[in-house]
């Protein structure tokens, strides 16, 4: 049984389990396929700046280290903000209930969408808290963690007929343009009674 | 950056214009204890000689690599193990990890249920944004925003800026018939306007959506990328 959620929207509570819906499970998938002359498979790996060496899937790691280069043990790292407070852990989904507030659909025109989750009900009783909660086709937003992170995706809940999905990724504000043009370009407009002198002479 | 976007309206006038995607960085960084900065680099665990692969063919069995990690150090490169690597390639090795000379790529296309349902040479799609003959046009589908909210995913999206005051009036108008209507637009290539858009050569594919918006004399006005239809998978 998958691991359940518990959203809380309002009075009303539900639980459900989520499966990452993506392009492949939708439409199928691509895979390619390299081949040298021989027809033997072949397969990718990585080359040094040294020209020579190869290094296989597995051969490089990433390690975090100080201004001097020396790796520094995670455990022991202050998270900050950019202002310099220190950053606090945000519980995973699954640690907490999660809080749904109402937002407009048009909350979802703003949203550069990142993962998409199907959610999954195991108890009939879920499923009807939920369809009381998106009766009038509402949408909610709330911060997503699927692991316990310092930092939350921006995600919206919603329902499409009779499945409920989760729409996680960045949200962002977008600046109106204007065209305002300063005053010094502004030509008055005059009627001009002089002759226009053509010789220019 | 902002890059260049040759789209036409629904009157059958063209236009330049820029179009650039918002990022968000992390607001998260790491100290250490002495308020020292920290990043990450990438380094060398280990070379070819030191993969499993080799070492399953220089001791032809895992118990004999287990021993050998036991009694000595055979997948450390002494002289390479912790270099800091700054850029890499990609190469194709064969399957004793030797370069390959030629490579020929062909794919393989696999419906939902993992079978194979077609073998052919990779479709390399061309950057179709910016050509001179033949602006985007506007399919004049319209998709009401109530109807489309969650009918797709809009993974990316960016927004179309003005050079000059002439743009400035050509995607002013835009932004409120789209504005008015509360509706998407479909644009896309082809002569209908219908055809997907690829914004740059080797990208991917998308289907591409106009929304306006008005606020007194100012505008916003975004192209919704979108390849992934809100569906249900089967669990």
């Amino acid at each position: 049984m998958a691991r359940l959620i518990t959203f809380k929207a309002g009075n009303s509570t539900f639980e459900a389990g989520i499966v990452k819906v993506d392009r492949s499970k939708v439409y199928g998938w691509i895979e390619p396929v390299y081949t040298d002359n021989q027809n033997n498979i072949c397969s990718t790996a990585s080359l040094l700046d040294d020209g020579r060496t190869i290094v296989v899937s597995g051969g490089l790691a990433q390690k975090l280290v100080d201004t001097k280069n020396q790796e520094v043990d995670k455990s022991s790292l202050i998270a900050s903000r950019l202002d310099g407070s220190v950053a606090e852990l945000k519980l995973s989904v699954y640690e907490e209930p999660v809080n749904l507030k109402e937002c407009s659909m048009n909350d979802l025109f703003d949203l550069d969408v990142t993962a998409v989750y199907q959610l999954e009900f195991d108890a009939d009783d879920s499923k009807d808290k939920a369809l009381e909660c998106f009766s009038q086709n509402q949408v909610y937003t709330f911060d997503f963690n699927y692991r316990t992170d310092y930092e939350s995706a921006d995600a919206i809940i919603l329902k499409k007929e009779t499945d409920y999905f989760i729409l996680t990724g960045i949200k962002h504000e977008f600046e109106y343009l204007s065209n305002e043009v300063s005053a010094q370009f502004m030509v008055p407009e005059e009627t001009i009674d002089e002759d226009l002198d053509f010789g220019m002479m | 950056m902002a890059r260049l976007i040759h789209i036409s309206d629904s009157k059958g006038r063209d236009a330049n214009v820029l179009f650039s995607a918002k990022t968000k960085k992390s607001g998260i960084r790491f100290l250490t204890g002495d308020g020292d900065e920290t990043h990450q680099i990438r380094v060398l665990k280990t070379t070819v000689n030191g993969s499993y692969e080799h070492l399953l063919k220089k001791y032809n069995s895992d118990v004999e690599i287990a021993n050998a990690l036991v009694e000595g150090d055979p997948e450390i490169d002494f002289e390479k193990t912790g270099y800091i690597i700054e850029s890499i390639s990609k190469v194709f090795v064969d399957g004793e990890t030797k370069p390959c000379v030629t490579v020929n790529v062909t794919e393989k296309v696999f419906n939902t249920a993992g079978e194979v349902i077609e073998e052919r040479i990779p479709k390399e799609l061309l950057g179709n944004i910016i050509l001179d003959d033949s602006p985007l046009r506007p399919s004049g589908k319209l998709f009401a925003k109530a109807d489309v909210y969650n009918r797709f995913v809009f993974s990316k999206r960016y927004q179309l800026s003005h050079t000059n005051g002439l743009t400035f009036d050509f995607l002013f108008e835009i932004a409120k018939e789209l504005d008015d209507k509360k509706s998407l637009m479909l644009i896309g290539s082809g002569e209908k306007g219908m055809g997907p858009l690829v914004f740059q050569d080797g990208g991917k594919g998308y289907r591409v959506f106009l929304e306006g918006r008005i606020r007194d004399k100012s505008y916003i006005l975004l192209l919704h990328l979108s390849n992934l239809e809100l569906k249900p998978v089967s669990v």
